[in-house]
């Protein structure tokens, strides 16, 4: 038993308010009026949540260490890594742009991650943590801010340009992103907010 | 009871939270849960709406119309726009990547619903010589010690040398498309495709 009979729910959407019964594992409820998935039920979800961050987690880290794409145009090599792109932005004057570019494809998502793990190990534990109630609050608020998908995007869309002026190669950094990509969302995508915050008050109640 | 819906919670003066979907009495005002504030509908949140929509309809003239970047290669500057790059992806056989490109920044965003009225009027206000002066992006003046100062742009266009003072601006060709843009939509509005309200 997940969600208590007692409890009620409003949807988010249209505003019903729906007791949502007992749920069994692999179950979801759904608004009777406008369709919304209120809540999937699953015993395992937190746990594999936090097991695609800390895959992520490693992934980001090779991301951020190794080379991204190297440019070869005449007989010229330049290798490029993740955080360099910052920091030459930085250098040629334009601090906001460097902070822009490496906040929401770095910066956002490492933060998610890290609340992430905070927030789950101390859950699966039953530990009682004084700060599961603001890193909870923290990582819904990050969320909007991380734009990994639209990085790995845009980076596709410019190598098309890029490839008519010199060669790319891509490096290992590149792989890692990708693969980091896919962790990150598969970990967030698994979080149930209501299983989540319920989670949360039990261990602080 | 207290006007809102049967049924919802909003109608037995609960709210749930934005931040956790706890539900509990509105009139604690933070949740007990996460301590987030709570509302029964979100505040303003019609007036909100619509105030992002209007800018950012506003702010699509330019982003389309202009140039998104500008690719310098030994010395020759090349402007590419939006579309531009669809049909450069198109040209290179990358069917799907033009598709997706097409259909995140162009197709999602035109489908606006409906503008508002005296944004229209606003618009309709508007003549030529009006873009010409508001498009001048900077203009600078260089004082005999050779430092560059800002100062108020001048109502041309492109980049103009007069004396010590050199002023950057846009080209005719970017300044038509934007005033043309403007026109569609004024026309969509006349000829009745387009709501407003």
């Amino acid at each position: 038993m997940i969600v208590p009979p007692s409890e009620r729910a409003a949807c988010i959407e249209c505003d019903l308010l729906v007791g949502v019964g007992t749920l069994r594992d692999g179950e979801r409820a759904a608004c009777p009026r406008c369709g919304h998935v209120l809540t999937i039920a699953t015993e395992d979800g937190l746990t594999r949540s936090l097991a695609w961050a800390l895959a992520a987690c490693v992934l980001l880290g090779l991301a951020n260490a190794f080379p991204f794409l190297a440019l070869k145009a005449q007989g010229l090599e330049q290798v490029m890594t993740l955080p360099r792109t910052a920091v030459e932005l930085y250098r040629d004057g334009q601090a906001t742009l460097a902070v822009l570019v490496l906040g929401p494809i770095v910066g956002v998502p490492a933060l998610m991650l890290a609340t992430v793990v905070v927030l789950l190990v101390p859950i699966r534990r039953r530990m009682r943590a004084p700060w599961l109630v603001p890193a909870g609050r923290l990582l819904f608020w990050l969320s909007p801010w991380s734009m990994v998908e639209v990085f790995v995007i845009g980076v596709l869309v410019s190598l098309v340009k890029i490839a008519s002026m010199a060669t790319v190669v891509l490096g290992i950094s590149f792989w890692a992103y990708l693969g980091f990509a896919l962790c990150f969302t598969a970990a967030l995508s698994g979080l149930d907010r209501l299983q989540m915050w319920r989670a949360i008050e039990a261990c602080t109640a | 009871m207290n006007g809102y819906p049967k049924g919802t919670a909003a109608a037995e003066g609960l709210a749930c939270c934005h931040v956790c979907f706890k539900v509990t009495p509105e009139a604690l005002h933070r949740c007990p849960r996460c301590g987030a504030s709570l509302h029964l509908r979100v505040p303003e949140s019609l007036q909100r709406t619509v105030a992002l929509i209007v800018t950012a309809s506003l702010l699509y003239i330019p982003a389309n119309v202009l140039p998104i970047m500008t690719t310098e290669q030994l010395g020759r500057a090349t402007d590419s726009t939006i579309i531009g790059g669809v049909v450069l992806l198109v040209h290179h056989g990358d069917y799907p990547i033009a598709a997706v490109i097409f259909i995140a920044s162009v197709l999602v965003v035109i489908r606006v619903a409906a503008v508002r009225g005296d944004r229209v009027d606003r618009l309709r206000k508007l003549t030529r010589s009006d873009l010409d002066f508001l498009l001048v992006a900077a203009q600078l003046e260089i004082d005999a010690e050779g430092i560059a100062h800002q100062v108020l742009p001048g109502p041309s266009l492109d980049v103009l040398h007069r004396g010590n003072t050199i002023q950057f601006g846009l080209t005719r060709r970017e300044i038509d498309g934007t005033w043309d843009r403007i026109q569609e939509l004024i026309g969509e509005v006349d000829a009745g495709k387009l709501p407003t309200f």
